[in-house]
């Protein structure tokens, strides 16, 4: 059993990570499940803890040249727009109103399915990641969005894209001396968003299967796409191929014979990459089988996007 | 370590061990309160839910490194409030308890929804609640109360 | 009272110690100092019995082999102040008595028949050396194959685990000549019906402590029967009745699932207490809980009908197999209820039943809240679905035309001798939720669907158990001062005994329920008037209550001390051949219907209910609020059970939803509110004429949910709990 220290800023925060290598350790609402033991007995953890969740450069949002940031330990109650958590984060001068406005709605739907409201205030985007859950609903929608994490150390920060981070349940890049300091992604003004996590209930549930899908939309036609799978395989899926075959769809494209073609071919490509299983929680073939119905909602939501002409 | 909190707004010092020791269990055995329950301890049901610094968190998932220097607010520490008095006479009016189990983290659940809105409909009051697990009521009785506490309570919430 | 009406509702006296933390469950209670305080804001706290500074921790070492013959044990080398129990330590009979079976061990001693059986206790005052202890005892087991399920239990899979062919128990009943009237029958319907296993999920875990006294044994904590609990541990040390005293502590949820656990787990802990003399405490960790503690039976029920050229019902012809699990415990009890409810509200002019309770390689099934009845009202009610499409009529007609009435007989063959008001409440049910004119509207298959079951429950033990198994008894004591208080065995743990015990003596002294005392049973103090199930804790030891409080009043001395007692007796006219199964199976019954109505979404197949009833007759209500708080709690539960609540079991036959992440319990926001509702019709032997109602409030929501699903999608659909991907298989079974 280790020791738990608790830095006062990231920069002490990164030395004692390099010269301890302590667990990185945030709101806690995983690595404490994971780590449990019976009752009465406390969790067991086989290295020393590092807190990182009160780090003040852990907490900020930021609104950037048209990009995002979000800090690591930013509570999912402030992205999924808890008013109260917003207040704090406004009062702590961690968040500016602008910058709150710019989350886009994909991530704020997220981090509101994600657990309830007591999950929520410990929870953050930086533990979901690094818990590499393939069923990790922001972890899904920063896939979707794009995003790269950046990646501290004594010296400086290295980004990567957030999928590439991410090796499989558990299973991440990050350095011996590394902490997660943030996420970054571009907000295009004109942007349509699409999510849908599919739980095991209503709320308090864990993901069966997701879509999160963004594009960005020029002209009334889409200019780019991505389109996140959570839980159908060991990391979040992204079906790049499929949504190649959609860019510079417009209004029309959704009812033509042509168009239509490219869906049906769009969604054969998805179908290629989704792989999941079965476990306790649900079957592979209703993953799969769910898992292109979204797509296919998806792809009706983005047709009455672009009919009407709404972004968001 | 020497932990510092204020609990229910009487300054504790503890001693432990080690640092990740869960809030849950130095609240119930180190300082005796034992309104908050375990009844789960993966943070699934709420049973254990005390409001940290005004948040609700399960405190089965807090180690007790996390909670140094913070406010903890605890079944016990709400009751003594005139929020916690109403809310428990509207608890015990509508028949929100059954078997109490859940009851306390109901209570803690619904205090730090009203504190953030006052006067709640029926759909906020369920997600406010969707973290706390009652097997008892089917929960219609404990919105009744809900209800009642922020009728009632009109004012005291903030 | 303030009140004449004894349904109009008082705040719950044990309210206020539980909202405001003070109530202490079994885990709460400090070491040491509970002495002195015996009631607390209306909550009972018992004595300081067990709760000594020299308390030992208990950990069970369960097989973690499914099926053979035990052939070794190796125990570690085991420190001093710790020790390692078994079945070579049972002074008494190493076996736990049930009301209808004795086959479960204490301790395993030949064989093991599932994982998590248990082997021996460890005992020490270090939680932690004890889980090492825990985890260096082996078991060799001369392995046979695992039987899963029913159909592997049929087949003899690794040869009969009970018996010579796995039927720990049957029920047959026969009316009439059903191979004539199939025969004749111008239509034939037929259905195969499916239900899983449900978890109670009570929120506080199972937890008991255990103490030696000189020659007397204690147990306390969380427990539904306390004088089961003294009877399996008289049994298992081999004292007389006196020589254990059992205590109830404030009880966290129980559904059936603390009936016969205190026992499974309090015997072998009263065993380890009996060997060290030091009290031993237990509270069991939720994974181990969900892993290992009794579950509801899962079933498959055999439906046929036939009908004549009108459409008259001729006969049903129904197989009812129910499974088990390893030992046999409770399951003939549970199989009699559902086979005496499995023709539901309904007057069948000729009948074949077969029930069977069958051996699986699983942990033994156990009682939950309908025991028995929701399994085979799920069938019924289904069939009648199926039915209803075969001949093209609408259920609910076909249904109405089949109402029992006053008079006709029984299943049993009794006679139903109260007035039935089925039609009362079918009118108050279409009042509240347009049931007819809603399901004539939804079109089949467009995704909306309305549906609606029927209940009947039968209350309290079944036949004439309440007189010779039972013999329950209460008594009333009032002081010099004039204070009186309520003794009996009967437990609170939420459903309201506390609230309406009170009342019901309040009443008849004229007194307010606040003033009556009624602590939480202690069998040294309380005559046993019988275990917390069944639905008979208001009707049965309720009207004891009543009588005994008549009785008082109308011989109350002033400034004296007096005790009355109460003995049950059988209603007059209720008459039954325990032998030949034949009359009056309960002496009356509770009816109620359930109403939901659901969307259904092809995306996902994710089912939303939009809207839930329940309409009931409970007799008379003793406290509004009491009862719709079971209505409200009951309908969220069954509903849980239709439609989310999965357990599965693996390759050998370990449970695979073993937390509460896994196993899914509905939470706020996953069903609307339940609009309940009751119908008064008092019954002239329950307390101010309440009937049982616990229970059947969990007997058909989940019956409701599928029938709305079935009109949603336009597919039958014949097994519970229909999760999302279920749903999926039949809409691709039948596309």
């Amino acid at each position: 059993m280790g020791m738990s220290v608790r830095p006062v800023d990231l920069a002490e925060a990164l030395i004692l990570r390099d010269e301890s290598g302590a667990l990185p350790f945030a709101g806690g609402t995983d690595l404490m499940v994971r780590h449990r033991a019976k009752n009465g007995m406390g969790p067991s953890f086989q290295k020393s803890l590092l807190f990182v969740d009160h780090l003040p450069e852990l907490r900020r949002v930021k609104w950037d040249h048209g990009e995002l940031e979000i800090g690591a330990a930013v509570p999912m109650a402030v992205l999924a727009d808890d008013p109260r958590a917003r207040k704090d984060a406004l009062r702590r001068e961690e968040a500016s109103e602008e910058a709150l406005s710019k989350i886009p709605s994909l991530l704020r739907d997220a981090a509101f399915d994600l657990g309830a409201p007591a999950l929520r205030t410990r929870a953050t985007p930086g533990g979901n990641v690094a818990n590499a859950s393939p069923a990790g609903d922001v972890l899904t929608a920063l896939v979707a969005l794009d995003a790269r994490v950046i990646l501290a150390h004594r010296n400086g920060e290295r980004e990567l894209p957030v999928l590439d981070f991410t090796l499989g349940p558990g299973k991440t890049q990050l350095a011996q001396n590394e902490l997660i300091r943030a996420f970054r992604f571009p907000v295009p003004e004109t942007r349509w968003c699409y999510w849908r996590k599919v739980g095991t209930r209503r709320a308090n549930a864990l993901t069966k299967v997701s879509l999160g899908a963004f594009g960005t939309i020029q002209n009334g036609t889409l200019e780019s796409l991505s389109l996140a799978f959570g839980a159908v395989g060991p990391r979040i899926v992204l079906a790049d191929d499929a949504a190649k075959m959609l860019l510079g769809f417009s209004e029309k494209d959704f009812e033509s014979s042509d168009g239509k073609t490219r869906m049906a071919q769009a969604q054969k490509l998805a179908a290629q990459v989704i792989s999941p299983i079965d476990d306790q929680r649900s079957t592979a073939h209703y993953r799969k089988t769910v898992a292109l119905n979204l797509f296919e909602e998806a792809l009706r939501a983005l047709a009455k996007n672009l009919k009407e002409n709404t972004d968001d | 370590m020497t932990v510092k909190l204020t609990v229910n707004g009487e300054e504790r010092q503890v001693e432990v061990k080690d640092g990740t020791r869960r809030l849950l269990d130095v609240i119930r055995e180190d300082l005796g309160l034992t309104g908050a329950k375990e009844g789960c301890g993966e943070g699934e049901c709420g049973a254990c839910s005390v409001l940290l610094n005004g948040q609700l968190v399960n405190s089965c998932l807090v180690p007790i490194a996390q909670a140094d220097g913070s406010r903890v607010l605890t079944p016990e520490g709400l009751a003594q409030t005139p929020e916690g008095q109403v809310l428990a006479e509207a608890f015990t009016e509508c028949h929100g308890a059954q078997c109490g189990f859940c009851t306390p983290g109901m209570m803690m659940a619904s205090a730090a929804l009203l504190y953030r809105n006052s006067q709640p409909n029926e759909q906020e009051i369920r997600e406010g609640l969707s973290g706390n697990i009652c097997r008892c009521t089917g929960y219609d009785m404990i919105i009744d109360a809900v209800l009642m506490a922020a009728q009632k309570g009109r004012g005291l919430w903030g | 009272m303030k009140s004449k009406n004894i349904s109009e509702t008082i705040p719950r006296p044990d309210g206020m110690a539980k909202a405001t933390g003070r109530a202490l469950y079994i885990a709460d209670l400090p070491q040491g100092d509970a002495d002195g305080r015996t009631q607390d804001g209306g909550v009972p706290v018992g004595p300081s019995v067990g709760l000594g500074t020299n308390q030992l921790v208990g950990r069970f070492y369960r097989s973690p082999h499914p099926r053979g013959r035990i052939t070794a044990r190796r125990y570690p080398q085991v420190p001093d102040g710790y020790t390692i129990v078994d079945a070579t330590h049972v002074p008494g009979k190493n076996q736990i008595p049930m009301a209808a079976s004795r086959d479960l061990p204490c301790f395993a001693d030949e064989e093991v028949r599932y994982i998590g059986q248990i082997v021996a206790i460890v005992v020490g005052p270090d939680p932690q050396v004890v889980d090492e202890l825990v985890d260096g005892i082996e078991i060799d087991v001369e392995a046979r194959p695992v039987c899963l399920n029913m159909e592997e239990s049929i087949a003899l899979k690794g040869g009969a685990i009970h018996g010579t062919d796995n039927v720990f128990c049957r029920v047959d009943l026969d009316r009439g000549d059903v191979d004539a009237a199939f025969a004749h029958a111008a239509t034939v319907a037929e259905g195969v019906y499916d239900t899983g296993f449900q978890e109670q999920f009570y929120m506080e875990g199972q937890g008991l402590i255990t103490w030696r006294d000189g020659d007397r044994v204690g147990v306390r904590g969380s427990m539904q029967c306390p004088y089961y609990v003294n009877h399996a541990v008289t049994h298992v040390l081999g004292l007389p009745h006196d020589g254990v005293r059992v205590i109830q502590d404030t009880v966290g949820g129980a559904f059936g699932g603390k009936e016969d656990y205190p026992e499974i787990m309090g015997a072998p802990m009263a065993v380890a207490s009996w060997v060290t003399g030091q009290p031993v405490k237990m509270l069991m960790d939720r994974v181990e809980d969900m892993a290992f503690t009794s579950k509801r039976h899962p079933s498959r029920c055999t439906y046929r009908s036939a009908w004549d050229a009108q459409g008259h019902l001729l006969a049903m012809d129904v197989l009812i197999d129910i499974d088990g699990g390893a030992y046999e415990s409770y399951t003939k009890i549970v199989l009699m209820r559902a086979v005496f409810t499995c023709l539901g509200v309904y007057n069948v002019p000729a009948f074949r039943i077969r029930g069977r309770g069958l051996a699986t390689n699983t942990v033994p099934s156990g009682a939950f809240r309908g025991f028995g009845a929701p399994q085979s009202l799920f069938g019924l009610e289904m069939h009648m679905e199926e039915a209803a499409r075969t001949l093209g009529v609408e259920s609910l007609e076909l249904k109405k035309k089949l109402f029992l009435q006053k008079g006709d007989s029984t299943i049993t063959e009794g006679t139903f001798r109260d007035t039935i008001i089925l039609d009362e409440l079918v009118a108050e049910a279409e009042r509240l939720s347009q049931y007819s004119q809603k399901r004539a509207q939804y079109p089949t298959g467009g995704m909306r669907g309305i549906g609606m079951s029927f209940i009947i429950h039968g209350c309290g033990f079944t036949g004439d158990g309440e007189q010779k198994i039972i013999k329950g008894e209460v008594a009333l004591e009032k002081d010099e001062a004039g204070h009186v208080e309520i003794l009996c065995a009967a437990v609170d743990f939420g459903q309201g005994p506390q609230t309406t015990f009170r009342k019901v003596v309040a009443a008849v002294l004229g007194k307010e329920p606040e003033e009556i005392g009624f602590r939480y049973p202690d069998t040294d103090r309380v005559p046993d008037s019988g275990p917390t199930v069944a639905s008979r804790t208001m009707m049965v030891v309720g009207y004891l209550i009543q009588k005994a409080a008549e009785d008082l009043r109308d011989h109350w001395k002033e400034g004296e001390f007096q005790r009355v007692e109460q003995k049950y007796s059988m209603p007059p006219g209720m008459a039954w051949d325990q032998e030949k199964l034949l009359g009056d199976c309960y002496a009356t019954y509770g009816w109620g219907i359930n109403v939901c109505e659901v969307e259904t979404d092809p995306v996902t197949w994710e089912t939303k209910v939009v809207g839930a009833w329940g309409i009931y007759d409970v007799g008379k209500a003793v406290d509004q609020r009491v009862v719709d708080g079971q209505i409200q709690g009951g309908m969220s539960q069954s509903l849980g059970y239709g439609a989310m609540e999965k357990l599965e079991i693996d390759h050998s036959g370990r449970f695979r939803q073993i937390t509460m992440s896994d196993y899914m319990v509905p939470t706020s926001l996953d069903f609307p509110r339940t609009e309940a509702s009751t119908v008064d019709n008092p019954y002239p032997y329950g307390p101010f004429g309440a009937k049982g109602m616990g229970e059947m409030v969990h007997d058909a929501g989940h019956a409701a949910y599928a029938a709305a699903v079935e009109q949603a999608v336009g597919k039958p659909c014949p097994c519970i709990p229909l999760v999302p991907e279920t749903l999926l298989n039949i809409m691709e079974e039948h596309r």
